[in-house]
């Protein structure tokens, strides 16, 4: 059922997007590319609290591909901006996914999601095996 | 013929292995942790056995216990494992 | 009943090796990778203690192995942990 394109997609969601405030603000910055916006003006345009978009924004951020990030009288403004035509490709066909099949699109992030439950769990495994107790 | 220091190493890394996945899960409580904590010692406890199957009460059969032991260790683990899949 | 014991044994080893290395896959954590190969030479010890009694003593050179294995394993972790990460 999954096709290939839908395989990328699922990857790059997994390694961008690890919530669904961050899918919002991401396809809200993407279709309003030629501006630079501040927390609080996205998180009125999705009718959602500025805190979780703030939230969301740092983590887009800090993967370093999609936005970028300025700084005027105090406030941090965002705008969409990929380092790599790969990214913007997978951005727009995201949009696509999302006005066409959007069911699809949250079955990917849920799988992702329990992916980063796991892998963390494992990871933690792994780290029980340091014998200094400053941990993490 | 291996020395019983050969068959120590197995006790103590095991029982290193089990502390430190106790102390882990204690601090954490995950239950993947608590699962392989769970079989380390059971496996510490296997190699303590086999320790003194051949060392300490060679006279004894000490076979069907150990093997009990560990096989009860290694279960708990893949049940563990299996369980935290979901 | 030991040999049913024994069997048990090497189908659990062998199938806890093949979790350990999905987790190494998933991870890239050496420690799993190790412990994978650990579990695969406990699962021989015991495989050679019911297939060929003779040889028992002599698999318990594959037991030392996987113990050697996982000790390696945790020292690994514990020498990274201070340069890297």
């Amino acid at each position: 059922m999954v096709s290939e394109s839908d395989g990328r997609l699922q990857l790059f969601l997994r390694d961008l997007v690890s919530s669904y405030e961050e899918l919002e603000a991401l396809l809200f910055l993407a279709r309003n590319a030629d501006r630079a916006l501040s927390g609080s003006e996205v998180a009125m345009s999705l009718s959602a609290t500025a805190e979780s978009i703030d939230e969301a924004l740092k983590s887009l951020a800090a993967g370093g591909r999609l936005l970028e990030v300025t700084q005027r009288s105090g406030v941090l403004l965002h705008r969409y901006a990929p380092k790599n035509e790969a990214d913007r490709l997978h951005v727009s066909e995201l949009q696509q996914a999302y006005d066409e099949r959007r069911l699809s699109v949250m079955q990917m992030m849920s799988t992702n999601a329990l992916e980063r439950v796991r892998s963390a769990a494992m990871q933690r495994l792994a780290d029980a095996f340091r014998i200094e107790s400053g941990k993490k | 013929m291996m020395a019983p220091a050969a068959y120590a190493l197995g006790v103590l890394t095991s029982i290193l292995c089990a502390v430190l996945l106790i102390r882990s899960y204690r601090a954490q409580r995950s239950r993947l942790l608590l699962w392989c904590s769970l079989c380390f010692v059971g496996l510490a406890l296997n190699n303590v056995l086999l320790f003194t199957d051949l060392f300490i009460v060679p006279e004894v059969d000490l076979e069907l216990l150990r093997s009990a032991t560990a096989l009860v260790a290694l279960l708990l683990m893949l049940v563990g494992l299996i369980w935290e899949e979901s | 009943m030991n040999d049913f014991l024994l069997g048990a044994l090497t189908l659990a080893s062998f199938v806890i090796g093949v979790f350990f290395l999905r987790y190494w896959r998933a991870t890239k954590d050496r420690l799993f990778l190790l412990f994978s190969a650990a579990f695969w030479l406990l699962g021989l010890n015991w495989t050679l203690a019911t297939v060929a009694r003779p040889l028992a003593l002599h698999a318990y050179v594959l037991r030392f192995l996987a113990f050697v294995l996982i000790a390696l394993a945790v020292l690994d972790k514990n020498r990274r942990k201070r340069s890297q990460r």
